[in-house]
């Protein structure tokens, strides 16, 4: 018998916590937290607690499958490889390669991600190459490009606990980033301030000096609101300001002439508050701004962020320890595939497909010629799957099946497809769609590397044998270039993709598996291998030069309550599960404590319309209507309903909206739904 | 390493310390180290506190460390200038321990880790089971029952060896919480951490009593 305890990196949120999987003679046993690690420090929440419960779940997929009229037959690889290849090719020769589209994987690693990319600008020959980023903080990535040149959390989680002030808005760490929300109440502990801004009550307003229960959607409004208190109590960092940016001038105009009380009118914040808030943090030596799904899930996601950054350059909170703009990314891997340019618009360290130098440099290395237009993103290509011009996709360890918006919609142009490929773990919801599935191996079956929220890249070291004829994702896109007989794909590990990685991406120059695995905790930027990893980011500059401050105007969300649907539905998580539900919804101890969806409703509301804890009620929006279980609270404000995203039986995709998006990022407005609610008998 | 050839010297956690394997990790990667043991290397079982003063009722010698460090807690009560934890506890009025209490259970985000990294967590008697008094999907779980009912699941287990609160995110003092448990007969608990509903007293007290024989350590509770 064998016991051997192998360190990996969880696979779960953007946190990244470092885990121990407890291996006895192939079989994970247990997880036990690692104490020397940075961030989670012997600590983890319950999903990595779990991190080992789903490996080895007798649904795994463990041989090819390929669709045979209308039913899932095994077949062996070489076969599912070399027909696949050879279909992906006759599209291309028919249609084009732009009649084919790619979704890559944040829950996949660095490698598999780069490799992804490189299959489909190299071998397919398309920028029609995006991941769930997009639905999640691809208003990030295009807001903080724009103010300061680099879409990234710019501070570090272990510096939390020493800043002054932390103003937390439409996040909620306590279930979305457990182990970052526990540093928080470290830093609460030790006297910082704590401002939390959210429409629902959300677990850390508990702690909360101030608490400001906004309208969804009203964000700009807000946050110029403060920034006009700010000024005018002289608490701009005026130093900073004009020695580290421009665009001041426009900013103050626009600012000069809000009004507190209108400003109260449109996000339902008493003024008081607005002013306390921008007090507090304003006079703060360091402050630190959170955020997550609810500013970025609007179509005005990219402004949103971008008032957020005005905010900080205002106070100088940028470029010193314990301040910043921090964006708390999802999934484990997010910040990655966006590095490595799984997004339909840039290469990776994120350089423009439009700029023919960068496209040059790629061409040179990879040895062919690369398509210089934008690809379509993830909302993009189910609609023009939907519309017939796109006739094929890819689909690695992704749901879009469930985690989309307005899903009768993604399923029917998903079904409209001449070909669909999916590479996972599970027959999920959307590979019961496919007419290929190849089983795909788990974090605890592969090495490679994850990227966290705060930059830091960290080794995955396989534990165990993949399950079946199961193989990691980066062997199976090797197989699939190599089986349309494209070079530049003979790898046999991931440590040696990485080399490529770091040849051509600056960033990560420094990140050796050699140093990784000497237990050295990198965070990018990381430009050469004596380099200790950049804690904070924009210290002496910005990447674009200077910061830029942005005027930006109140846009209402698309979809206002009216008669027929006068209640806002807003999305999100559960602490007990994950995304699509896929994995989580495997583990029975995760099952147990929340076996399905619920819908949060105003205890005002719900005697209004006689609904009681417990009653099944129907919520409908334009597009669809489900059905769930109601939970009376008072922690969510009057005329807002909150539904998580997990369960497909009570699909709230099946509500949201696709049609309108946020004009940059293209991200749905997931937080904003017009519905009405009908109690069922 | 091979188990079944293993003897449990401990030797190997002298050996095995090497670049890869950093001393100060002492729980992820050796065997015989899986549980962490205090400075004393004393599990706090009792039975040795209880044979040495069965041989030597004048001047125990063994590690009784546990016993004498809660007796000092309470006589010094009153007088310590740092004192521990406990100590403060012990010196609170109940209002002043409620809000005690009530701040750190608050900050749980139920994530099990008290549970999992326990050595000695079995399955919990029927009568103290989560889902007969703690709602599901709560974020805090109810407090203080959550918090109690896990510390009585291990009453005639638990060797203080501390896991619970080093793992346990939001840093609540669990430990002390054992302590508390294991060495103050329930009805003290129940004011020492107060807020519990008497339905739930009653069930713990009924526990307490069924196994009281194996839980030594209360013997020795003042
Ligand atoms: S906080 Fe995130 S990374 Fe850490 S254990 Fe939980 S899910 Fe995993
Ligand atoms: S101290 Fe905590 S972890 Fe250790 S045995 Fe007791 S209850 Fe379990
Ligand atoms: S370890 Fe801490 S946070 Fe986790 S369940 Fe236990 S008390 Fe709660």
């Amino acid at each position: 018998m064998r016991f051997d305890m192998i360190l990996t990196t969880c696979p779960f949120c953007g946190t990244g916590c470092n885990l121990y999987l407890e291996v006895v003679d192939n079989e994970i046993v247990g997880v036990s937290p690692a104490k020397e690690h940075p961030v989670s420090r012997g600590r983890l929440c319950v999903l990595g607690r779990n991190a080992h419960r789903f490996v080895s779940h007798p649904e795994r997929l463990k041989k090819p499958l390929k669709k045979v009229n209308g039913k899932f037959v095994e077949i062996n690889w070489n076969e599912a490889i070399k027909e696949i290849a050879s279909r992906l090719q006759h599209v291309k020769e028919s249609y084009g390669p732009d009649a084919i589209g790619i979704l890559s994987s944040a829950k996949c690693t660095n490698e598999e991600n780069y490799l992804m990319m490189k299959f489909a600008r190299a071998v397919i020959g398309t920028n029609n190459i995006d991941h769930c980023a997009r639905l999640c903080h691809s208003s990030t990535v295009s807001g903080l490009a724009a103010s300061f040149g680099a879409g990234a959390m710019t501070n570090s989680i272990p510096e939390i606990p020493d800043t002054d002030c932390m103003l937390i808005t439409g996040s909620n760490p306590t279930s979305q980033h457990p182990i970052i929300s526990a540093w928080m109440m470290e830093a609460k502990e030790r006297g910082a301030k704590l401002i939390v801004i959210d429409p629902r009550k959300v677990p850390i307003s508990q702690f909360a000096d101030l608490y400001l229960p906004i309208k969804p959607g009203t964000n700009i409004a807000l946050f110029n609101g403060i920034a006009k208190v700010i000024i005018d109590r002289n608490l701009a960092d005026m130093d900073f300001v004009s020695s580290r940016t421009e665009g001041f001038d426009e900013f103050i105009e626009k600012v000069r002439d809000f009004d507190l009380n209108t400003v109260s009118e449109v996000t339902g914040v008493d003024p008081k508050l607005i002013e306390e808030a921008a007090l507090m943090y304003g006079s703060s030596e360091k402050a630190m701004i959170f955020y997550a799904m609810g500013i970025t899930q609007h179509i005005s996601g990219t402004d949103n962020v971008r008032t957020i950054a005005n905010l900080a350059m205002l106070t100088g909170n940028v470029g010193r320890p314990s301040t910043g703009v921090n964006p708390l990314r999802g999934q484990n891997n997010v910040q990655g595939a966006c590095d490595m340019g799984a997004l339909p618009n840039v290469l990776t360290r994120y350089r423009p497909v439009t700029d023919e130098l960068a496209r040059k440099e790629f061409e040179a290395l990879w040895g062919v010629t690369l398509p210089p237009n934008v690809g379509l993103t993830l909302t993009e290509m189910t609609n023009a799957a939907y519309e017939g011009n796109l006739k094929a996709m890819l689909i690695m360890g992704e749901n879009p099946a469930v985690t989309d918006p307005n899903l009768n919609h993604v399923k029917a142009g998903l079904r409209n497809l001449e070909f669909l490929v999916v590479i996972d773990i599970f027959l999920t919801e959307t590979a019961q769609l496919a007419d290929f599935v190849l089983p795909a191996a788990t974090f605890a079956e592969k090495n490679g590397t994850f990227t966290n929220t705060d930059r830091r890249v960290q080794l995955v070291n396989k534990a165990v044998d993949p399950v079946g004829e199961a193989r990691a994702d980066w062997e199976i896109i090797c197989m699939l270039a190599n089986a349309m007989t494209s070079n530049g794909f003979d790898f046999s590990s991931p440590e040696e993709i990485m080399k490529e990685i770091r040849e051509v991406t600056p960033q990560y120059r420094g990140i050796t598996y050699e140093r990784l695995r000497k237990g050295e905790s990198l965070q990018w930027p990381c430009p050469d291998e004596t380099h200790p990893g950049t804690p904070y980011l924009h210290k002496d500059g910005f990447p674009r030069g200077k910061g830029k401050f942005f005027a930006v105007d109140h846009k209402e969300a698309h979809e206002l309550p009216d008669e027929n649907y006068p209640f806002i539905l807003t999305t999100g998580r559960v602490p007990f599960h994950w995304h699509s539900g896929s994995v989580t919804r495997r583990i029975e101890s995760l099952n147990k404590e929340v076996p399905t969806g619920t819908v949060d409703i105003n205890e005002e509301d719900a005697k209004i319309l006689g609904i009681h804890d417990g009653d099944v009620v129907s919520i409908s929006s334009r597009r669809g209507t489900i059905k769930v279980q109601a939970r009376i609270s008072k922690a969510i404000k009057k005329g807002i309903v909150f539904v998580p995203m997990h369960f497909v039986e009570c699909a709230v995709n099946e509500l949201t909206d696709n049609k309108y998006l946020d004009p940059i990022a293209k991200i749905p407005e997931l937080k904003v739904t017009a519905v009405n609610l009908r109690k069922e008998n | 390493m091979d188990i079944e050839k293993c003897t449990g010297c401990g030797d190997c956690s002298g050996v095995l310390i090497n670049e890869y394997h950093k001393p100060k990790e002492k729980d992820g990667l050796l065997w015989v180290d899986r549980i962490h043991i205090d400075e004393a290397a004393c599990i706090h079982c009792g039975e040795c506190v209880r044979a040495c003063l069965s041989e030597n009722p004048e001047a125990p010698a063994m590690t009784n460390i546990s016993f004498n460090r809660i007796k000092e807690a309470l006589n010094e009560a009153a007088s310590v200038e740092n004192p521990s934890l406990l100590q403060e506890i012990l010196r609170m009025s109940v209002n002043e321990r409620m809000n005690f209490w009530e701040e750190q259970f608050k900050k749980c985000i139920k994530c099990y880790g008290c549970i999992e990294m326990c050595p000695v967590y079995l399955e919990p008697p029927e009568e103290l089971a989560f889902d007969r008094w703690v709602r599901k999907a709560e974020i805090p779980p109810q407090y203080p029952a959550f918090h109690l009912l896990r510390a009585y699941h291990v009453l005639d287990t638990c060797v203080l060896c501390g896991e619970c609160e080093s793992t346990c995110p939001v840093r609540i003092p669990l430990k002390t919480l054992q302590d508390i448990t294991q060495y103050f007969p329930p009805e003290r608990v129940f004011d020492l951490v107060p807020g519990l509903n008497d339905e739930l007293k009653n069930v713990i007290k009924n526990f307490a009593t069924k196994v009281r024989n194996q839980v030594r350590r209360m013997d020795y509770a003042v």
